[in-house]
């Protein structure tokens, strides 16, 4: 309804109005250029930053199972060292107590007590070798595994741990050793540093987790045990398998680690 | 009434009713201010402000304080320091601006275009500001999803706008054919308003319950 308007006025005065109305639609035209840039280099940054965080999470994951399969490939060669080394040296030292024993008439009972200790020292060498034996740990599942751990520690007769489960676990092997590695190391950290002397571990299905409780009855832990290496070792573990460890602890009331692992990813059959 | 204070009125109301989700945050203020607004605006209407058969001056008095409240709100809201810094001392300089041009050059009485003008680019200014910031964020937000996002984009419109309008303002006053420019300085006027009082009222949507609004 303006436009006839300018009709009325002189030719400079058009000329104006029309610059007036052009400059202010390119003015416009602009803005929302520089908007569109603005918001599409945004939406490219953002993707990149995307990108970039999931490159690093993939490379993190592949670090740590270089890592891990570097320690378990330790592992099996300290057991390797522990059963053929020191295992036949200690076989041999039983042979010659033995051998000793029957050449005296009435053998010494320190000399029983050292064949019975010697003895003893053999079987710790050998469950301990086996747990710490890649080959072995995939011939089992992890119920087994760590059925054979709880009774080669309560053994020792200074720990009580006690294993409870519903149903059966089908895992993909190196998930099995990474979850039992986890236990183990919860294990540890209770006996060693919790100065507990009754575990419980409990492992319940729930739809779409694998929760594994480890409760013990020590002094509890501090916020800088919080930090040590072997908690942290325990939470990149749990990283790996897409779920998470969470401590529950109090003052001289004992510790409770939760293990919760996301089933879809591990195969799980009740 | 023309359609500019409709389009304020209607920013106003909407501000009302999104009150109960927009009063944690900063857009809080926007409340009085809308209010303050609509009131110079149905005043300068109505002629409630006639003085020396003027009512100029109600917007060498209004205006300042339309810079300063957005000011107000990038301040608030920028999280580098010297950008904050930047932000007041720019409304410093308007405030200076007016007060000399009130006191030396323009007067009280008269429209203040240049100190206006001065304020027009101080805003495209701050709109930049936040752009700058957001680019550089390392933060991954959707910036559409922020309300300083659209009254950047409001105020980037508007004022980039009115700063071509009112160049020409003292031109068409000093030639005394005002009158020839009365029905494009309407026209535009009434879009760009509806731009920058769209843009505020989508930022209420847009505002999270909570006092940050960045």
């Amino acid at each position: 309804m303006y436009i006839y308007l300018l009709f009325l006025y002189t030719k400079t005065t058009q000329y104006i109005l029309i610059g007036i109305a052009a400059g202010i639609i390119l003015f416009l035209v602009l803005g929302a250029m520089v908007i569109y840039f603005i918001l599409a280099y945004k939406r490219k940054q953002d993707l990149h930053k995307q990108e970039m965080l999931i490159t690093k999470k993939e490379f993190q994951q592949q670090l740590l199972q270089s890592q891990l399969e570097t320690q378990e490939e330790t592992m099996s060669l300290l057991s390797k060292e522990l059963h053929d080394n020191i295992g036949q040296l200690l076989n041999s030292t039983k042979l010659l107590i033995g051998v000793t024993q029957r050449s005296l008439e009435s053998s010494p009972e320190t000399l029983n007590i050292a064949e019975e200790t010697v003895g003893k020292a053999i079987q710790e060498i050998r469950s301990l070798s086996k747990s710490m034996n890649k080959q072995w740990l995939e011939q089992f599942n992890l119920l087994e595994n760590l059925q054979a751990e709880i009774i080669r520690i309560n053994a020792a007769g200074i720990m009580h741990i006690k294993l409870s489960h519903s149903g059966s676990l089908l895992l993909e092997a190196d998930k099995q050793i990474i979850l039992f590695r986890i236990v183990q190391e919860t294990l540890q950290n209770a006996i060693k540093h919790a100065r507990a002397n009754s575990i419980d571990i409990n492992i319940v299905n729930t739809p779409g987790n694998l929760i594994i409780t480890v409760t013990d009855n020590g002094v509890g832990m501090d916020a800088e045990a919080a930090k040590g290496m072997g908690i942290l070792n325990i939470k990149h573990r749990a990283g790996l398998l897409g779920g998470e460890a969470v401590w529950n602890t109090e003052p001289q009331e004992g510790t409770t680690v939760s293990i919760s692992i996301p089933i879809k990813e591990l195969n799980y059959e009740h | 009434m023309p359609p500019d204070i409709w389009i304020e009125i209607f920013a106003f109301l909407l501000c009302l009713i999104q009150f109960r989700k927009i009063k944690a945050s900063i857009l809080k203020w926007f409340l009085p201010f809308l209010l303050l607004t609509n009131i110079v605006e149905w005043g300068n209407y109505f002629k409630w402000y006639n003085y020396h058969h003027t009512n100029n001056w109600i917007f060498n008095i209004f205006n300042p304080i339309e810079f300063c409240f957005y000011g107000f709100l990038y301040y608030q809201t920028l999280l580098s320091k010297s950008g904050r810094n930047n932000v007041f001392y720019c409304c410093l300089f308007i405030l200076i601006t007016y007060l000399v041009n009130i006191l030396f050059i323009q007067g009280f009485l008269y429209f203040d275009s240049y100190s206006y003008l001065v304020g027009c680019l101080v805003m495209v200014y701050f709109s930049y500001l936040y752009f700058v910031e957001k680019i550089k964020s390392v933060e991954q937000i959707n910036i559409t999803k922020t309300p300083l996002f659209w009254i950047s984009v409001g105020l980037l419109f508007f004022y980039s706008g009115e700063f071509i309008l009112f160049s020409f303002f003292q031109y068409f006053l000093s030639i005394n054919d005002f009158e020839s420019f009365l029905p494009v300085f309407h026209f535009f006027s009434a879009i760009l308003n509806a731009i920058l009082y769209l843009c505020i009222s989508i930022s209420f949507f847009y505002t999270p319950k909570q006092p940050s609004i960045s």
